[in-house]
C-alpha cells in the first residue's frame, strides 16, 4: 500500500515538472505564429479580397445562368458537362491558389526583413524566444497557415457558390431538370491534396525567399530573383546549354508531372478544370527522389536563415 | 547716354535676379535625382551585375567554347549568338529594377521614417515625386543602354581578337551590333520611356498610398477587375487593355527586317499619332498628379 501511494504522488509531481516545459517549447512558437499573423494582416486579406470579388462577380453571372445551362444540357453528350459544371469552382480555387502563391512570396520576402528595417527586431530579439523559433514561425506562414487558409476560404467560397447557384436554379423556370452540380466533395479532397503538394514542392523556393530577406539590406526581391537568373543566363551564354534553368522550371511546375496522372488510361490529356480523385499518385510523389531532395535543400535554407538572423541586426 | 547704361544695368539686374530663381527650380531636382542614386544603388548595381555576368559567359564561350570547336561556321556562330540575349537580359533587368524602383519609391523614406527629414528640406512634393518617376521613365532605360553599349563593345573586341585569329572577317560581328543598337535606342525610348509610362506611374501611386504590401495592392486590383469582368460578363476587354498595354504598342518588337533597314521599317509617324500613345500620356499624368497630392497629406506609417 505504501509503495503504490508513494508512485501517485511521485507521477503527479513528474507531470507537473514536464507541463511547463512542454508549455514553454510550444507556447513561443504559438505566439510567434500569432504574432505574423498580427502584424502581416497581407496574409489573409487578400484572400479574402479575391473571395469577394469572385463572389460579386459570379452573383452577376447568375442572371443569364438559367439559358446557359439550358443551352448545356441541348448542346452536350450527358459525361462532358462535369468540367464545364466544374468550371467556375475550380476558376475560384486556381484564382485564390494564384492568390496564395503571391501572399506567400512577398510574405517571405518581408519577413526577416522588415523587422530589420524598422529596427523592431531589436525589440523581438530582447524576448527570451529563440531566432530557431523566430524563424520556423515565419517559415510555417507560407508552408503550413496560408495552405490551410487557402483550402478552408476555396471551400467556403465554393459552398456559397453552390447555394447561390442552387437558389437560382430552383427559382428558374426550367427547375431542376437540368444538371446543375458537379461532385463538390470530390473536388475538395483533390484540392487539399494538390494544396498539400504544392506547400511540399515549393518548400525550398519559400525558405530561399527567406534566407534573402534575412540576408539582403535592400531590394530582396532582385536578390531573389537575380543571381538564379544570372548563373542559368551564364551557363547559356558560355556552354549553350539550360539545364539550371530547366532545374528552376521543374521546381516552379513539375510537381503537376509526379502528384497527378495527366492522362485517363486511354492516354488521353486531362482537363484540369476537373481532376477526378482516380487520377492522383501520391505514392509516386512521396517516392519522387527531386521531393526529397528538394526538401533537404529547405531545410539547410532555414538553417542558414537561423544562423544570419543571429548576427543581423538593424539596417 | 544715360538710358541705354540704364538698361544694360537693369538687364544685369533683373538677369542677376533671374538666375538664382532658375538656379532653385532644376537645382533641387537635380539633387533629388542624385539622392535616388545614393538611396537606391540597386538601380546600377543591378544592370551592371548582370552585364559583368553577361561577359564573364561570353569570356568561357570564347575562350572555351569557341576555341574547342575546329568548325569555323560553328565557331563563328557562337561568338555571333549571344548578342541578343545579352541585349534581352540587361534591358530586361533595368525593367524589373523600375518595376520594383517604383513600388518603392514613395514607400520606403515614409516607412524607415526619413520622409519627416526629407519634408522639412525647401524642396516641393511635386519635385519630389517627378524625380522619382524620373528613374524609371529616363534614367534607368538609357542607362541600360549605356551600360549595354559599353558591355556589347568589350564583347566585339573579343569577339574580334577570336575570329582574327582564326583568320575570319570581323564585319559580320560588328555591322549588326551597331544596326541593332540603333533599333533598340527607338525601342526603349517609344516604348520604355513613352508607352509604360502609366505602368510607372500606377506603380508610384500605389507606393505612395499603400501602408504595406505594394505589391499586392498594385497587382491585385487589376486582376480583380478582370476576374469580375470575366465570371460576371465572360468578357476579356480589361485584359485585352492591359495585354496592349504591355505588348507595347504599335511599336512593340521591331521586325527582323528593321535590323538591317532602320530606316524604312520603322514608323515612328504612327507610333506618334497612336491614340493609345496619348491616353497613356494623360493617364499617366494623372497617376502623377495623384501622388503628389498623396504625398502632401501621408507621413510616416
Amino acid at each position: 500500500m505504501n509503495t503504490q501511494s508513494n508512485t501517485v504522488p511521485e507521477s503527479h509531481l513528474d507531470s507537473q515538472g514536464i507541463a511547463p516545459a512542454a508549455v514553454s517549447a510550444t507556447r513561443p512558437l504559438y505566439w510567434s505564429m500569432q504574432r505574423e499573423l498580427w502584424e502581416n494582416r497581407s496574409i489573409y486579406v487578400p484572400l479574402l479580397a479575391v473571395a469577394a470579388v469572385y463572389i460579386l462577380g459570379f452573383l452577376i453571372s447568375l442572371i443569364w445562368l438559367p439559358r446557359s445551362l439550358r443551352e448545356l444540357g441541348a448542346h452536350h453528350p450527358v459525361p462532358e458537362p462535369i468540367v464545364v459544371l466544374a468550371m467556375p469552382y475550380s476558376h475560384a480555387a486556381m484564382l485564390l491558389m494564384v492568390t496564395g502563391l503571391i501572399v506567400g512570396v512577398f510574405y517571405s520576402l518581408d519577413a526577416l526583413h522588415g523587422e530589420r528595417r524598422d529596427r523592431s527586431i531589436l525589440f523581438w530579439k530582447s524576448l527570451p524566444v529563440s531566432d530557431l523559433t523566430t524563424v520556423l514561425s515565419k517559415a510555417s506562414i507560407p508552408l503550413v497557415v496560408l495552405p490551410l487558409l487557402l483550402f478552408t476560404i476555396t471551400v467556403t467560397l465554393q459552398l456559397i457558390m453552390l447555394l447561390l447557384r442552387f437558389a437560382a436554379v430552383t427559382m428558374s423556370p426550367a427547375g431542376a431538370a437540368t444538371p446543375w452540380a458537379p461532385p463538390l466533395l470530390q473536388m475538395e479532397l483533390v484540392l487539399l491534396y494538390s494544396v498539400i503538394v504544392l506547400a511540399l514542392w515549393h518548400a525550398p523556393l519559400y525558405c530561399w525567399f527567406l534566407l534573402v530577406s534575412g540576408y539582403a539590406r535592400r531590394a530582396t526581391f532582385l536578390w531573389a530573383v537575380l543571381p538564379p537568373l544570372a548563373v542559368a543566363a551564364v551557363e547559356y551564354i558560355a556552354f549553350h546549354t539550360s539545364y539550371f534553368g530547366l532545374l528552376l522550371q521543374d521546381r516552379l511546375f513539375g510537381f503537376a508531372a509526379d502528384a497527378f496522372d495527366l492522362k485517363d488510361k486511354n492516354g488521353v490529356p486531362l482537363d484540369p478544370h476537373f481532376i477526378p480523385l482516380t487520377q492522383l499518385a501520391p505514392g509516386r510523389f512521396l517516392s519522387s527522389p527531386s521531393l526529397w531532395v528538394g526538401l533537404l535543400v529547405a531545410a539547410a535554407l532555414l538553417v542558414a536563415a537561423v544562423r544570419l538572423r543571429r548576427y543581423q541586426g538593424p539596417i | 547716354m544715360n538710358t541705354p547704361s540704364k538698361a544694360v544695368s537693369e538687364s544685369l539686374l533683373d538677369s542677376q535676379r533671374i538666375e538664382p530663381a532658375t538656379m532653385s527650380a532644376t537645382r533641387p531636382m537635380y539633387w533629388s535625382v542624385r539622392r535616388e542614386f545614393w538611396e537606391n544603388r540597386s538601380i546600377y548595381i543591378a544592370p551592371l551585375a548582370v552585364a559583368g555576368v553577361t561577359l564573364f559567359g561570353y569570356l568561357i564561350a570564347t575562350m572555351g567554347y569557341a576555341m574547342s570547336t575546329t568548325n569555323l561556321a560553328q565557331r563563328r556562330a557562337a561568338l555571333e549568338g549571344p548578342f541578343s540575349f545579352a541585349t534581352g537580359l540587361v534591358i530586361g533587368t533595368a525593367f524589373i529594377v523600375s518595376i520594383f524602383y517604383s513600388l518603392e519609391a514613395l514607400h520606403s523614406d515614409r516607412r524607415d521614417r526619413s520622409i519627416l527629414f526629407w519634408k522639412s528640406l525647401p524642396v516641393s512634393d511635386l519635385t519630389t515625386v517627378l524625380s522619382k518617376a524620373s528613374i524609371p521613365l529616363i534614367v534607368l532605360p538609357l542607362l541600360g543602354f549605356a551600360i549595354l553599349l559599353a558591355t556589347q563593345l568589350i564583347m566585339l573586341l573579343l569577339g574580334s581578337l577570336v575570329l582574327l585569329g582564326s583568320g575570319l572577317s570581323v564585319a559580320s560581328l560588328w555591322t549588326p551590333v551597331f544596326q541593332m543598337s540603333l533599333v533598340l535606342l527607338y525601342h526603349l525610348v517609344t516604348v520604355h520611356m513613352l508607352w509604360y509610362a502609366p505602368i510607372y506611374s500606377w506603380l508610384l501611386l500605389v507606393s505612395a498610398w499603400a501602408r504595406r504590401a505594394a505589391f499586392l495592392w498594385a497587382a491585385l486590383p487589376p486582376l480583380a477587375i478582370c476576374g469580375v469582368e470575366k465570371i460576371a460578363f465572360n468578357t476579356t476587354h480589361f485584359a485585352a487593355m492591359l495585354g496592349y498595354r504591355f505588348a507595347g504598342g504599335p511599336e512593340a518588337i521591331p521586325g527582323v527586317d528593321s535590323f538591317f533597314d532602320p530606316m524604312t521599317q520603322l514608323t515612328p509617324g504612327r507610333f506618334l499619332s497612336s491614340p493609345g500613345l496619348w491616353i497613356g500620356l494623360v493617364i499617366a499624368a494623372g497617376f502623377l498628379a495623384a501622388a503628389v497630392r498623396l504625398r502632401r497629406y501621408q507621413g510616416p506609417i
